[in-house]
């Protein structure tokens, strides 16, 4: 066999390699995708109550001015659209959530100090969404931090390191939740009392 | 199994000695019965090998052989009365621990079980001990399947056995919008035997629930949130437990649990010997503690059942 053929086919092997590689680069990026979706749908539920909740709290809580103005304002940040394949976006938007989830915890330990807020139908109903939701969350956060993992892998090891630059694909952050106290399920019901 | 032996003092020990007297008289009649007719059929045998012609001695050892199994078929009584004594004491027991028996389940238990991929393929079953009840408060149905495979030997028919065990429904309180299916890890045939198996992979953080299962399921977020790490745990522990060949779905309402234990479970005595031998008794007990166990053991009485 002629060195020119052998050449031919060693390159018609790394192109075939190189394309099976970025296949899989893309795939596993939509799978990430696909996870970040389930982790918006999930964390929709529970920040989709935030308007009542705020709107019944400016009643009462007229010292709160400053955290209820502030998780407004993340919520409308959390609710904005934002670019799935910009790994910085997505870790701001990650960021984001996770400020308004402890947000959102902190607002319901302040409003133990308020029982006509407490008791109000809109609080009880986001107490029991928050309960509702905990598990889903978890299993989404579960999801899209192991599409992570198979996609930074993949994106992180040679050769696909080389794939990865020339097709412009780049490693993701993870979702992961930040003080030990927020690892532990949310229990509204004991922040109530 | 708290109370389980004053009641078998009170009732099983009085009821099997009872049955004990029966089975000796039923023996008796059924030997009385078929002891003539054997003789006479082993009688006429011995003497036909001496017959000189070849077509009058094939024709008496096929007369001889004949009288035989018709002396022998004299014990169908005995059997008959041996399966109703199983079933008696079966509802008995399952009763003492408030489970609905009957001998057979119905005929359409395994569908979900199929549907979920959780059997081998199989040309003929056979469903018995149909148990339904609580354990832990988590309703349940479960029943002994026995599943064999036609095969071709030597070029004729033949049976082999694919599956024998238990296969068990524990209902949940929610219902599932995908379908979830555990099944026994292969190993380096994963791809060829789970191949037909409805669902994507689902990759899970545990090691060592990964060696044991690998996972399958229509909704990779709902999977995790049945699979919590502690739900992982907790089958690696029944696994171990039963040390027996697990596989599960959770479809519907329902966790779908099938057992491969290639044994049968809720064994009965034998009817030939003794029916006092409590042997058989300890082994029906272990088998009711495994039911339980599982509910147990999965924490299926917890208030998310998770």
């Amino acid at each position: 066999m002629q060195a020119s053929t052998i050449l031919l086919i060693l390159l018609g092997l790394a192109i075939a390699g190189g394309y099976a590689w970025y296949v899989s680069l893309i795939t596993r990026r939509n799978e990430v995708r696909e996870a970040m979706g389930s982790i918006d749908v999930q964390l929709r539920k529970r920040f989709d109550l935030l308007p009542n909740i705020v709107a019944l709290a400016q009643k009462f809580m007229t010292h709160e001015r400053e955290l209820l103005e502030g998780l407004t304002a993340l919520r409308a940040k959390v609710a904005a659209p934002y670019a799935k394949d910009d790994p910085a976006v997505v870790a701001a938007h990650l960021e984001a959530s996770r400020a308004l989830e402890t947000g959102m915890m902190r607002l319901f330990a302040v409003a133990e100090n308020y029982p006509e807020l407490r008791s109000a139908e809109t609080v009880t109903r986001a107490q029991a969404t928050f309960e509702e939701v905990e598990g889903n969350i978890a299993a989404a956060r579960r999801f899209y931090n192991s599409a992570v993992t198979r996609l930074n892998n993949a994106v992180e090891i040679f050769p696909g390191s080389i794939v990865a630059r020339i097709a412009n694909v780049q490693p993701f952050p993870f979702y992961e939740v930040e003080d030990a106290a927020a690892r532990e399920p949310v229990s509204v019901s004991k922040l109530m009392g | 199994m708290q109370g389980f032996d004053a009641f078998y003092e009170s009732e099983i020990a009085p009821f099997i000695e009872a049955k004990e007297a029966e089975r000796k008289l039923v023996a008796k009649c059924a030997f009385r019965r078929a002891a003539p007719i054997v003789g006479a059929g082993l009688a006429g045998f011995a003497f036909s090998t001496g017959i000189a012609d070849e077509d009058m001695r094939g024709f008496a050892l096929f007369a001889s052989a004949a009288v035989i199994i018709i002396g022998l078929l004299q014990f169908t009584a005995l059997m008959t009365w041996g399966r109703q004594f199983a079933e008696e004491l079966s509802a008995k027991i399952f009763g003492h621990f408030g489970y609905r028996y009957a001998p057979a389940a119905p005929a359409d238990f395994l569908e979900p079980f199929e549907r979920c991929h959780l059997l081998p393929g199989y040309s003929r079953k056979t469903l018995e001990d149909h148990v339904a009840g609580e354990a832990g408060g988590v309703p349940f149905e479960l029943a002994e399947a026995f599943l064999e495979r036609r095969v071709k030997r030597d070029k004729q028919d033949d049976y082999e056995l694919v599956f024998r065990g238990l296969v068990a429904r524990y209902r949940f309180p929610k219902r599932f919008s995908g379908r979830t299916i555990l099944r026994g890890d292969q190993g380096l045939l994963n791809a060829l035997g789970h191949a037909g198996v409805p669902g994507e992979r689902v990759r899970l953080e545990d090691p060592q629930f990964e060696k044991l299962f690998e996972v399958f399921s229509s909704d990779q977020v709902e999977a995790r949130y049945l699979l919590t790490p502690a739900f992982m745990e907790r089958l690696v522990a029944l696994k171990q437990v039963t040390g027996e060949p697990i596989q599960a779905a959770f479809e519907g309402e329902d966790l779908l649990l099938a057992i491969d234990g290639r044994r049968g479970y809720f064994s009965q005595p034998a009817v030939w010997k003794d029916l006092r031998g409590s042997d058989h008794i300890r082994r029906f007990v272990e088998d009711i503690a495994l039911i339980r166990g599982i509910a147990e053991t999965l924490k299926l009485d917890a208030e998310t059942r998770v």
